[in-house]
C-alpha cells in the first residue's frame, strides 16, 4: 500500500508543485493547469522518438506553452485571468485533438531502467530545485505578487515578469506530471485533465492545513499530495461507495477550509488556497 | 463546532468502514469508468450470469471512477494490492490502464475485459485467437453495412446522412470513417457533427438538419445522453433518427440497430467461469465479440419522423 500511494504521489508531484506556484502563491484562478497536464502529455507523445531528457523537456515545453498563452491573454489582451484560463482550455482541447489525431493513443516509452527510479529521481531533482528557488527572492517575489499585484508597480517594477515567470514554471512542473501519469498508464487520453483541478486545491489545502506557514515552502506541495493520496487510499481500502467519491472530496475540501482558514478573508477569484 | 465536525467525519469513517466482507466466497473485482444506464447493464450481466452458475459463490465489489482518471489508477493500485481472484473491466481505458498497471507490477490475477471496439490497436492483447497473459475479453462490434441497409429500406430515398458523434470517445473516429465510406459505395453523402458535450447538440445540430434526408448515432454516450434534443429535432423536421445501441427506440428514435447492453457482462460472465470454474488460462481463451445484433422500431417515433411503417 505505501509503495502504491508512494508511485502515485510522485507522479502527481511535479502538478501539485506547479498547481501551488500559480494557485497558492501568485493566488490565481488558474483553470488552465488542467490543459498545462493535458498538453505536457501530448508534447511528450509527439516527442516520444527523441531521448529521453528530450522527451522531459517537450513535456516541460507542453505545459510552458499553455501557461504562455494564458499570460499573453491576461497581459497583452488585457484579459481577466480566469476567462484568460477558460479560453485557453478551449483552445487547448482543439490544438490537442489536432496533434493525437484521435481521443486515445497509446503511449509506451521503454526505459533502459525501472520506471519508478525515474519518478523518484525527478521528485529528488523537482524538490531540490523548487526547494531552493521557493525560498529565494523568486519565491518571494511570487508570493508578493499574490498577496499584492500592484506591489512591483508601486515600487518601479514590473510585476509582469514576475507573474510570466511564475505560470511558465508552474505549468512546466504540470506538464512534465501529465507525462508521467500518460507514461505509467500506457496512453494519453482527451479526458485524462478531468478532475484535475481539483485534486490540486484538495491537496494543497491539506499541505496547508499541517503546514501552518504564511512563507513559501515546498513541504506544502509535498506533504499535501502524500497526505490526499494516503487519505485516497485509505478510504479505498475502507470500502468507500466510490460513487460517492467527488461529493466526499468537495465536503473534504469544506471541512480543511472551514476548520484552518476561518478567519482568511477570500475574495471572489480565489480558490481558498 | 470544531467537535461537531469531527464527530461527522468519524462517524462517516465508521460507517464507510462497516463495508462489507467477502466472508469464504471468491472475491472479484469490477472496474467500470463511469455511472451510466448501459454500463450498468453490463455489470448487471455479468454479476447474474455468475450467480446463475454458482450462487452465492462470488463476492463483488464494483469500483467506478466516476469519469477521473487519477481516480481509476488509485482503484487500479487498489486492486492490485487486494487479493482478487479476477478482474472484470468495462470499456477501452478502464482496461486498458488496468492491463498496463498490472503487467507492470507482474500480477498474474485474470483480466477479463468487456466493450472494447479495437483490443489489439489499444494494445491490451497482441492477438484474438490468442491473448497470452492473463488477459481475455469481450470485443465491441458494430455492423455499419446492416444498420445502414435497414435505415435505406425503410426509407429509399436517402441521399444525404447527418452523422452526430463526439470524437472524444475512443474508436469513434474510426467508425465514422466506416460509416462514410460504406455510404459513398451507396452513393449518399455524409455529414458530420462532432460535438464534445450534450449541451452542444443543439446549436450543433440544427444548422445541417434540414438538409439532411436521415440522422445517425453512433454508440457514443454524449450523444446517446443528449438524445431528446435530437429527437425533436427529427420529429420537427421528418427525419429517420437511426442509433447504434437498442435502448434509444424507447426514448424516441425510429430505428435502433444493435446488441442489448447486458449481453457484454453475459459474455463477460462466460470467460471468467471459463477460468474460474473450468481451470483455463486467461491468455488461451479467443476474445469474441456480441454478435447477437438486432433491429428494434419504434412505429410512433418512425410515424413522427415521416417513416411508414408496414
Amino acid at each position: 500500500m505505501i509503495f502504491s500511494i508512494l508511485e502515485q504521489a510522485l507522479i502527481a508531484l511535479p502538478l501539485i508543485i506547479g498547481a501551488y506556484f500559480t494557485l497558492s502563491l501568485l493566488k490565481l484562478p488558474d483553470f488552465s493547469i488542467e490543459s498545462a497536464y493535458l498538453f505536457g502529455a501530448v508534447s511528450a507523445f509527439l516527442a516520444q522518438e527523441l531521448p529521453l531528457p528530450l522527451v522531459l523537456l517537450s513535456a516541460m515545453g507542453g505545459g510552458m506553452v499553455v501557461g504562455a498563452m494564458v499570460c499573453f491573454f491576461n497581459q497583452i489582451l488585457h484579459i481577466p485571468f480566469l476567462l484568460g484560463a477558460i479560453v485557453t482550455n478551449g483552445l487547448i482541447h482543439g490544438l490537442t485533438q489536432y496533434c493525437l489525431g484521435t481521443s486515445v493513443s497509446s503511449f509506451h516509452l521503454a526505459f533502459p531502467f525501472n520506471e519508478f527510479n525515474l519518478l523518484a529521481g525527478l521528485a529528488i531533482i523537482l524538490l531540490i530545485f523548487m526547494g531552493f528557488g521557493i525560498r529565494s527572492q523568486l519565491g518571494y517575489s511570487l508570493a508578493i505578487y499574490g498577496n499584492n499585484p500592484h506591489f512591483f508597480d508601486n515600487h518601479q517594477l514590473s510585476g509582469r515578469y514576475v507573474l510570466l515567470f511564475g505560470v511558465l514554471l508552474g505549468h512546466g512542473c504540470a506538464g512534465i506530471s501529465g507525462f508521467l501519469f500518460a507514461q505509467s498508464n500506457g496512453f494519453v487520453d482527451l479526458t485524462m485533465n478531468f478532475g484535475i483541478l481539483l485534486l490540486c486545491l484538495t491537496a494543497i489545502m491539506v499541505g496547508k492545513f499541517f503546514l501552518k506557514t504564511h512563507r513559501p515552502n515546498i513541504l506544502v506541495p509535498l506533504i499535501g499530495v502524500f497526505v490526499f493520496f494516503s487519505i485516497q487510499q485509505l478510504l479505498l481500502r475502507m470500502g468507500l461507495n466510490l460513487k460517492y467519491f467527488n461529493a466526499f472530496q468537495a465536503l473534504f475540501i469544506l471541512v480543511i477550509l472551514s476548520l484552518g482558514h476561518r478567519k482568511q478573508t477570500l475574495t471572489l477569484d480565489h480558490l481558498g488556497v | 463546532m470544531k467537535q461537531l465536525i469531527f464527530m461527522c467525519l468519524s462517524l462517516l469513517l465508521i460507517l464507510i468502514s462497516c463495508g462489507q466482507s467477502a466472508g469464504n466466497k471468491i472475491p472479484i473485482a469490477i472496474l467500470t469508468p463511469v455511472t451510466h444506464p448501459s454500463l450498468e447493464q453490463i455489470e448487471k450481466g455479468f454479476k447474474q450470469t455468475m450467480e446463475i452458475n454458482n450462487p452465492g459463490k462470488y463476492h463483488f465489489v464494483t469500483y467506478n471512477a466516476q469519469g477521473n482518471k487519477m481516480l481509476m489508477r488509485s482503484e487500479i493500485e487498489e486492486i492490485a494490492q487486494k487479493d482478487y481472484t479476477l478482474v472484470f473491466t468495462i470499456g477501452t481505458l478502464a482496461s486498458q490502464m488496468t492491463t498496463e498497471v498490472f503487467e507492470k507490477k507482474n500480477l498474474k490475477t485474470p483480466i477479463v475485459f468487456t466493450c472494447v471496439n479495437d483490443p489489439i490497436g489499444f494494445k491490451i492483447i497482441s492477438s484474438e485467437q490468442y491473448p497470452g497473459g492473463n488477459v481475455t475479453g469481450v470485443k465491441e462490434m458494430l455492423r455499419f453495412e446492416e444498420e445502414l441497409t435497414a435505415l435505406i429500406k425503410h426509407k429509399t430515398d436517402i441521399k444525404n446522412v447527418l452523422l452526430v458523434y463526439n470524437p472524444a470517445e475512443p474508436g469513434l473516429q474510426k467508425d465514422q470513417k466506416e460509416v462514410e465510406r460504406i455510404l459513398k459505395e451507396h452513393n449518399m453523402t455524409l455529414q458530420t457533427v462532432e460535438a464534445f458535450q450534450t449541451n452542444e447538440l443543439l446549436a450543433k445540430v440544427s444548422p445541417f438538419i434540414s438538409s439532411a434526408d436521415a440522422l445517425i448515432v453512433l454508440k457514443d454516450n454524449t450523444v446517446v445522453s443528449g438524445l431528446d434534443i435530437l429527437v425533436k429535432l427529427c420529429n420537427r423536421h421528418q427525419i429517420p433518427l437511426m442509433a447504434s445501441d437498442l435502448d434509444s427506440p424507447d426514448r424516441g428514435a425510429a430505428f435502433g440497430y444493435g446488441v442489448y447492453e447486458i449481453d457484454f457482462g453475459i459474455e463477460g460472465a462466460k470467460k471468467a467461469l471459463q477460468i474460474l470454474v473450468q481451470g483455463m488460462p486467461p491468455g488461451t481463451i479467443p476474445i469474441t465479440p456480441v454478435a447477437d445484433f438486432t433491429l428494434r422500431m419504434n412505429p410512433d417515433a418512425a410515424k413522427r419522423q415521416g417513416i411508414q411503417l408496414p
